[in-house]
C-alpha cells in the first residue's frame, strides 16, 4: 500500500447511464490485481467524506504493460446516490485526488486456466472494464463475457473488447459447464442467481472455481483491516472484506446472511 | 516521557502523548504502514477484546453528517482465544507499549479476560470501556474486577461527555487515569450508533477542562475528534496529558502522520508549539 495522487483527466459517457473516468497517477504503479482497490479522499475540506474505494483498472492501451500510470474506472448512475462518488462525478478535469492502495485481495487467474467465463451485472457499471487486464494479454485463453443487462448492450462497449473475447447476454447451461474459471462482478442477488444456476448444473463445483467481487461490501470506515467493522460471513468464519476480500470464493461466502444484512 | 500512571507502583511511561483510540488500530500490527509510522506513537490501544466473540449486527449504513459520521458500534471482535492466537507473536516484540482495551462485560468474563491477558506479560496497562448507561456502582464493580486480576495500571474510558460521577466511582475503585471520552450516541435516518468526527472535538474541550479541575493529579487522556495538531494542543491546554486519535485514521491517515510528527518532542507540561 502506498499513497498516490490521482489526477482526474476526463469522464466519457459509454452507455446511457454509465461513465468511464480516466485518471493519471503521479507515479507509475506496480502491478495489482483487478478487484483490489484504492481508498480515495473525496469532498472538499468543508465536506470531507470517508474515503471511497475505487476499483481502478489500467486503461486499455496500457493494459499488461506494468508499471502503469493511466487508469480507468466505470461508474453507473446508481453510484450518484453515494455522496462521495457523486462528488467524483462533479470533479472538474485536472482535479487532484489523494488516495492510497492497492488494498485487499483481487481476482487471480491460475496459469492453467483455459476457459474463462466472466458474468457481469452490466447495470452495476464498475465491472465493465475492470477485469480486462486479466485476459487481454493471454491470447490462448478462451473468454466469454456474459453481461446481464435489462437493456441492449451498446455496440461501443462490445467493440472495446479484443476479437478473441466472446460476448453474450445469455448464460446457458452449456456456458456454465464449459469454464475452468469464473470471475463474476455484480450484487448479492446476482451472485445468488449465479450460485443457484451453477449448482444446478455442477453438483459439486470445485473450490475456487468461481471468484466474485463483493462490489457492495462496505469497505469502510478504515478499509485497511484496522476497525473490524467490515466482517462478512464465510464457511470458515467471518472474514474482513477489506483484507481477505473484496474478492471471495463464491462457494464459501454465506450469501443468505449477506442478503439479509 | 509522559507517565499515565505516576501514582502506580509500575507506572505507564510513554515517549509520545499520542496513541490510537480503541477500535482504530487493530490488535497490534500496523495496518496503516507506510502512511503512519507506529514508532511515532506513544502506545497502541488495542481494539476491544471480549472473552467471547461478538459479531457485528446487520450492516446498517454509515451515515455521513456534518462534522463526521454516525456508525453503529457493536464492538465486534473475534473473541479472546482467536485474538491471542493471531497476535501473540506481534505482542511479544511490540516496539511500543500496548494497552489492552476491554469493554465492560459480564464480571466473570471480564475477570477471565484480564487474567488471560495479564498472564501473557505483554501489556503495559488496561483500558476499561464503560457503557453509556453505566451507573457509578457499575463503574466501581467493573474497575474492581479489572484491578483484582492484574497488577498493571487500569485506565477507565468514560462514556461521553465524561460523566464526573462515573469518574469518581472508577477512581475510588482503583483506576489510575481517565480517558475522556467514548464517542457520543447519535442517530440519523435509519442509522443509530455513535458519532465520530472532527465535530466531536469542540464539544469535548469544556469537559476535559472540568475533569482536570475536578480530579487534579489524575492523568486525563483526551479522545474525540482530534484531527489536527491544533486540536492536540487544545486538549493538552485544557488539562489532558495525552490524547487518543480516532476518526482521523478513517478520514485521512496521512494527516495522522503529520499530527504524530508534530507531537514529537512535546512534553506533558509543555504546550505544543503552534502548528
Ligand atoms: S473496513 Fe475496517 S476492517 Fe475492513
Amino acid at each position: 500500500m502506498k499513497p498516490v495522487t490521482l489526477t482526474f483527466i476526463e469522464k466519457t459517457r459509454i452507455a446511457p447511464a454509465m461513465w468511464q473516468f480516466i485518471f493519471v497517477a503521479d507515479k507509475p504503479l506496480p502491478p495489482f490485481q483487478p478487484g483490489q482497490f484504492f481508498l480515495a479522499r473525496t469532498g472538499n475540506m468543508f465536506s470531507a467524506y470517508l474515503p471511497r474505494p475505487l476499483f481502478l483498472a489500467p486503461c486499455d492501451e496500457v493494459a499488461g504493460n506494468w508499471p502503469v500510470s493511466r487508469f480507468q474506472l466505470t461508474l453507473s448512475a446508481r453510484h450518484l446516490a453515494d455522496r462521495g462518488l457523486a462528488w467524483l462525478f462533479s470533479c472538474p478535469p485536472a482535479r487532484k485526488i489523494d488516495a492510497f492502495g492497492p488494498l485487499g485481495c483481487g481476482f487471480t487467474l491460475p496459469a492453467t486456466t483455459k476457459n474463462l467465463l466472466v458474468p457481469i451485472d452490466f447495470e452495476l457499471g464498475m465491472g465493465v472494464f475492470l477485469v480486462g487486464s486479466l485476459f487481454t494479454m493471454r491470447k490462448s485463453l478462451n473468454v466469454t463475457l456474459a453481461f446481464e443487462s435489462k437493456n441492449p448492450l451498446p455496440a461501443a462497449i462490445v467493440r472495446r473488447f479484443p476479437p478473441h473475447v466472446e460476448i453474450t447476454t445469455t448464460l446457458t447451461t452449456d456456458r456454465l459447464l464449459w469454464p475452468d474459471a469464473i470471475i463474476a462482478i455484480g450484487g448479492i442477488p446476482f451472485y445468488q442467481r449465479l450460485k443457484a444456476r451453477l449448482s444446478a448444473v455442477r453438483l459439486r463445483p470445485a473450490p475456487g472455481l468461481a471468484q466474485i467481487l463483493l462490489a457492495d461490501a462496505p469497505l469502510r470506515p478504515c478499509g485497511v483491516g484496522a476497525c473490524g467493522l467490515c466482517a462478512v460471513p464465510t464457511a470458515a468464519g467471518s472474514r474482513l472484506a477489506c483484507l481477505a476480500g473484496p474478492v471471495f470464493d463464491l462457494a464459501t461466502l454465506d450469501l443468505e446472511v449477506l442478503a439479509d444484512d | 516521557m509522559i507517565d499515565l500512571a505516576p501514582a502506580h507502583k509500575i507506572g505507564l511511561s510513554l515517549k509520545s502523548p499520542l496513541m490510537p483510540a480503541a477500535g482504530f488500530w487493530g490488535y497490534g500490527p500496523n495496518r496503516y504502514a507506510p502512511l503512519v509510522s507506529a514508532e511515532l506513537l506513544g502506545a497502541i490501544v488495542t481494539n476491544p477484546m471480549t472473552l467471547r466473540p461478538r459479531r457485528a449486527g446487520p450492516s446498517a449504513p454509515v451515515a455521513e453528517v456534518d462534522g463526521g459520521i454516525i456508525l453503529p458500534v457493536d464492538l465486534p471482535n473475534p473473541g479472546l482465544k482467536k485474538i491471542i492466537r493471531q497476535n501473540r507473536k506481534f505482542w511479544r516484540r511490540a516496539p511500543i507499549p500496548l494497552i489492552a482495551h476491554l469493554p465492560a462485560d459480564a464480571p466473570d468474563d471480564l475477570a477471565r479476560t484480564v487474567s488471560a491477558l495479564d498472564a501473557l506479560a505483554v501489556f503495559a496497562g488496561f483500558e476499561l470501556g464503560l457503557p453509556p448507561d453505566a451507573s457509578p456502582a457499575d463503574a466501581a464493580l467493573f474497575t474492581r474486577t479489572l484491578i483484582r486480576n492484574t497488577d498493571l495500571p487500569a485506565l477507565v474510558k468514560l462514556p461521553f461527555p465524561g460523566k464526573p460521577h462515573l469518574a469518581e466511582a472508577a477512581l475510588k475503585a482503583g483506576a489510575v487515569a481517565l480517558t475522556l471520552a467514548d464517542a457520543p450516541p447519535a442517530a440519523a435516518g435509519t442509522t443509530a450508533g455513535r458519532f465520530f468526527g472532527g465535530g466531536v472535538h469542540a464539544q469535548l474541550l469544556p469537559h476535559l477542562q472540568h475533569a482536570a479541575e475536578t480530579f487534579p493529579g489524575t492523568p486525563i487522556i483526551a479522545c474525540g475528534g482530534i484531527h489536527t495538531p491544533a486540536d492536540v494542543r487544545a486538549c493538552l491546554q485544557a488539562g489532558a496529558i495525552a490524547a487518543q486519535l480516532d476518526s482521523v485514521f478513517w478520514a485521512n491517515p496521512q494527516q495522522v502522520q503529520q499530527i504524530l510528527r508534530y507531537a514529537q518532542g512535546a512534553k506533558s507540561d509543555d504546550p505544543l508549539p503552534s502548528p
